[in-house]
């Protein structure tokens, strides 16, 4: 059931009804009878996998509460006679126990994932090496992807952690549990929530707000003008161009990249924006998972900004795991006496960095594509940490630089086109073929043609570029505004104006929305991962 | 909080009102495939007719009651559209049922070929035009094609928002009314373009028989026909191209039907000779359809056939009628002579 | 160690369970999907006219320009909603052309006479026990009728009451 669906517009309104017609002390009961519905229509053998990975992190996190709990009461009843070295031996035993739980869980969940979601792309894999010596190789499997499993496992991974990290108390209902892992606004493409902060919210009961509800349909038509009026019409270039992309190289390649940094960011931004507002006029609060990225001056700024709960998760759980771990210490006590602390600090910090990363580019989809964007994101930061000095001397230098707006514009421009380049590898899809379009770009051809009229021949004609430029204006000026002031607070104070700026906005949806027959009905990119 | 309230219910009128006058402004008008606009011209006519007439462009194309009124007395209406599949034709029909008792009732069985829903633009000339029913909403449930949904035919805005950026100056003037294009349901085209060659044959087939699920609804018109007392006459067309061929295992099909359920079936092609039809100047698309004087010819002829064979041509009719029966046939020979 | 034994088991059903569900899509990239011309059950989606390979949903206008100027070309016009379809006539065939945005595609070829045959050798006036004798069993038959398929593709063999062959047809499914 796709976000831009009828179907989910009419389930919407039936689920929201039922919330609210339903408060009291077992609300949460319908927001779970809802997200199962929801689920269901992606088919009922996809249910099978998110009810299995509910169920096996429910008797996991239960083992490890009981551990924890275990642990706790030993070392409150042998207070007096443990000394402090006993119980430290105690506590790493029982750590250890509860490491191989924790192990149990994640193996056999990100053991679904990688089966369902890796298993083809490996086979391709060792098909194309049997290949290079003559082997036929192996059938390709061709096997069911559950909606939004990346999401959902990885969320309820995070919990199995922190429970096993004393974090949080397991939950003791299965029947909540299985709602954090399904709660049917986040399913499809995240945000990737904490237990300790959605939890809470998603099970005590929540009274009809008018303000939050106001606010929270608000956001959702913001998100639905995002993906409806700007993405989808951007989509149509970037299919005419994508379609035959030899066709289109050197400044259509420039052209494709612009694009689809516009294209990704209404289309995530606004699905998210959609996923936040529903919770919203629920009184449900979600993390945001965007702030402003395309206006950061570095790399590693952008990331923090752009699909931030991701981030959080693969920093939480991969990279600071990894750069604990036991035999990154000891490279780190090996570099340090080679190659001094920082250097060692930093062999260790980029080894984490590499797999962190190289994780997060397989993450988003079973393809060297992915995992090439990945390590090039690595690279980038690795590089610009390294000149790190290098920089703080320049600013030294010029220290004027550093609050003048042409500058922070020239770093945010720079930074855009940067992600953007290597965003463009998700375009193509293909590694061989996007190197061979970076690389036609050096001829700059093309620019005559598209300032020539060439941009009217992706599909768009003048009138769908006046909507997409009016579009990517408006974006921008709410994020400006938003920067300084939360947009809807202040409107709330003049409720007339609210009323009308959000009756033009969804107009404007209906109107020149990108939907229907005669239009491709483009999933959320997000969707896939 | 009770300002707002009264803000966000206003806000929900103005911005329903506002939608409504939009999907006013973007539905397609029709203008220049005027067949769009046939079904509803249906509900703008004032009195009872003796024979409906329901099926695709062969009868629209086909027959002109303004002369069967002229020649025979013989009040008709043609409730067609393009591509008409044989259920939009029986829910049609149903419909007209609820509007008027007329003594017959005339399907061209050319749609018979169809057994699934075909295509989604043939079918918004259909379903649009029609007033919203039971039979209106189960024509569409029955008519639609993959990506289709009830809601698109329920808010045409929904459907036909996109025009917004591509209106002309027609969607302004036909806003809230149609342009007129027919006289009682016939679609005049006075152009004479040659058949260049006779067909020797329609393009082989696989399998020669009609689809089920059309003969099934062919019964159903059967029976809602006998229900309302009136009687159901099949004919074909006489036009055969080899685009749109009427096999001889099809019409065997419908005359066997039509025999075992002693309904008449009149195969026009078998009587082209007969009726005067002359290829050379009676069809304005190479054959594909008849023009004006082919339709006219074959009026005649079928008229002769209601009144001799099915009784129909005797009514006495009120000085109403006669009015405006006149004024259609007026209309019509002012368009025809023009 | 109880309690990872414990875990194992559970989890060992839980994978069972997945392996049960995680079944095949049914979309396996090894099978064929492509619409084989040659060969398939003995019969072939071809006809040779004139030195020209005629083939059942190969691209048309090379085909058609190979096979010279046609007796008469003929258009299909818009009534219907069939597509531009255009039929070629030829002295002892018909060729049927598909025209789509994506490129045009032979979709039918019927043969007129005796002249022709296809590269089975069967023609027009043969008994039905020579073209079974050529051909093979049937993929359908009917009284008037021998169908051979593959995929999209049919050959589709007629016959009169005495049992000789009075048409024969390449035709693809879905147009």
């Amino acid at each position: 059931m796709s976000f831009t669906s009828y179907t989910f517009i009419a389930f919407l309104g039936v689920m929201l009804l039922a919330y609210f017609l339903t408060y009291g002390k077992r609300q949460w009961i319908t927001l779970l009878v809802g997200s199962y519905i929801f689920y269901a229509f992606a088919g009922l053998d996809c249910l099978a996998f998110i009810l299995i990975t509910t169920l096996s992190s429910y008797l996991v996190s239960r083992l490890l509460g009981r551990a924890i709990g275990r642990e706790r009461a030993f070392l409150e009843a042998n207070k007096e006679t443990l000394d402090k070295a006993q119980r430290k031996e105690y506590k790493a035993r029982s750590k250890k126990k509860r490491f191989r739980i924790l192990l149990c869980g994640l193996f056999f969940n990100f053991g679904i994932l990688a089966v369902l979601k890796y298993s083809a792309f490996a086979v391709r894999n060792v098909n194309s090496i049997i290949g290079l010596f003559g082997g036929k190789g192996f059938d390709v499997p061709s096997l069911l992807l559950p909606l939004g499993i990346s999401f959902y496992t990885f969320q309820t991974m995070g919990y199995l952690i922190d429970v096993y990290r004393g974090k949080v108390a397991p939950e003791r209902n299965i029947a909540k549990l299985a709602l954090f892992v399904s709660f049917f606004p986040q399913l499809v493409q995240g945000p990737i929530s904490l237990y300790s902060e959605l939890a809470p919210s998603l099970y005590e009961p929540h009274k009809f707000d008018l303000k939050k509800f106001s606010f929270g349909m608000q956001r959702v038509i913001w998100g639905y003008f995002k993906k409806l009026v700007i993405a989808d019409r951007v989509l149509i270039a970037m299919n005419t161009m994508l379609d035959a992309p030899e066709q289109y190289g050197g400044a259509y390649v420039l052209l494709l990249i612009v694009l689809y940094s516009v294209q990704i960011y209404a289309d995530f931004t606004g699905g998210i924006d959609i996923t936040i507002g529903i919770a919203e006029s629920m009184g449900i609060k979600l993390a945001e998972n965007f702030d402003r990225p395309f206006s950061s001056r570095s790399t590693k700024e952008y990331w923090r900004r752009w699909h931030i709960t991701m981030g959080r998760w693969f920093r939480e759980y991969i990279f600071v795991p990894i750069a604990t771990v036991k035999p990154m210490l000891k490279l780190n006590n090996f570099c340090k006496n080679r190659i001094g602390v920082k250097a060692a600090s930093k062999v260790v910090a980029y080894t984490a960095s590499i797999v962190t990363w190289f994780v997060t580019g397989i993450w988003h989809g079973a393809a060297w594509n992915f995992i090439v964007w990945g390590l090039l994101n690595c690279l980038i930061i690795m590089v610009s940490e390294s000149l790190e000095p290098l920089y703080k001397k320049f600013h030294a230098r010029f220290p004027k630089l550093a609050g003048n707006r042409f500058y922070g514009g020239f770093c945010a421009t720079r930074t855009f086109l940067l992600m953007g380049l290597i965003r463009s590898l998700d375009c193509y899809r293909n590694v061989a073929t996007t190197f061979r379009m970076w690389g036609s770009m050096l001829t700059f051809r093309g620019i005559g043609e598209i300032l020539g009229g060439g941009i009217l021949r992706l599909g768009l004609d003048l009138t769908d570029i006046v909507i997409i430029l009016c579009g990517i204006a408006v974006m921008y000026a709410v994020s400006k505004i938003s920067a300084k002031t939360d947009v809807r607070e202040s409107l709330y104070e003049r409720p007339v104006l609210s009323a009308i700026l959000t009756c033009a906005l969804l107009i404007c949806v209906i109107m020149i929305g990108n939907y229907g027959i005669g239009y491709d009905a483009s999933q959320f990119i997000y969707d896939q991962f | 909080m009770k300002k707002r309230i009264i803000i966000l219910v206003c806000s929900a009128l103005i911005v329903i009102l506002l939608l409504g006058l939009l999907q006013a402004l973007v539905v397609p008008k029709y203008t220049d495939n005027t067949e769009g606009l046939l079904i509803g011209e249906y509900y703008g006519e004032t009195g009872e007719n003796d024979v409906i007439m329901v099926g695709d462009c062969e009868v629209y194309e086909s027959f002109v009651p303004a002369v069967l009124y002229e020649k025979y007395g013989i009040t008709s209406y043609i409730r067609g559209s393009a591509q008409q599949l044989v259920w939009q034709s029986y829910y049609l029909l149903e419909e007209t049922f609820r509007y008027e008792t007329p003594k017959a009732v005339v399907f061209n069985v050319y749609a018979l070929k169809y057994g699934e829903p075909q295509d989604e633009a043939y079918n918004r000339m259909t379903l649009d035009g029609m007033k919203w029913s039971g039979a209106k909403y189960d024509a569409i449930k029955a008519s639609m094609t993959e990506g289709e949904n009830m809601l698109d035919y329920a808010m045409p805005l929904l459907r036909f928002h996109s025009r917004i950026t591509e209106l002309n100056s027609d969607d302004f003037k036909y806003m809230f009314n149609d342009k007129k294009v027919s006289h009682s349901g016939y679609l005049m085209k006075k152009g004479v373009v040659p058949m260049r060659e006779e067909a020797e044959s329609g393009r082989a087939l696989l399998d020669y028989t009609l689809p089920e699920t059309a003969m099934e609804y062919l019964d159903k018109m059967r029976q809602l026909c006998e229900e309302n007392d009136a009687e159901l006459i099949l004919v074909k067309a006489p036009t055969n191209t080899w685009g749109f061929w009427w096999y001889d295992e099809w019409d065997a099909q419908v005359s066997e039907y039509a025999e075992n359920n002693g309904l008449a079936y009149y195969n026009f092609i078998k009587c082209r000779d007969e009726i005067g039809i002359d290829f050379a100047t009676d069809t304005y698309d190479e054959g594909m359809h008849l023009n004006v004087y082919g339709a006219e010819k074959l009026t005649e002829y079928f008229g002769n056939i209601l009144v001799s064979d099915h009784g129909l041509g005797d009514a006495t009719h009120s000085q109403d009628v006669l009015d405006r029966w006149q004024a259609n046939i007026d209309a019509y020979y002012k368009e025809r002579n023009s | 160690m109880k309690i990872a034994k414990r875990i194992s088991l559970i989890l060992a059903a839980l994978c069972l369970l997945v392996s049960l569900i995680a079944c095949d899509t049914g979309k396996g990239t090894t099978a064929n999907t492509s619409e084989d011309t040659e060969n398939v059950g003995g019969v072939s989606y071809y006809v040779n006219y004139n030195g020209t390979k005629i083939t059942l949903g190969g691209a048309a206008d090379a085909t058609v320009s190979a096979l010279g100027t046609p007796q008469s070309k003929s258009e299909l016009g818009n009534c219907g909603g069939l597509g531009s379809q255009v039929k070629y006539t030829y002295s002892s065939i018909y060729v049927y052309v598909l025209e789509t945005d994506s490129g045009n595609t032979i979709d039918q070829i019927e043969f007129r006479d005796d002249l022709v045959s296809t590269p089975e050798g069967v023609s027009i006036g043969m008994s039905k026990s020579d073209v079974l004798a050529k051909c093979g069993e049937a993929s359908a038959e009917s009284a008037t009728s021998l169908t051979y398929t593959s995929g999209k593709l049919n050959l589709s063999i007629g016959f009169d009451a005495n049992g000789t062959v009075n048409k024969i047809a390449y035709i693809r499914d879905g147009v």
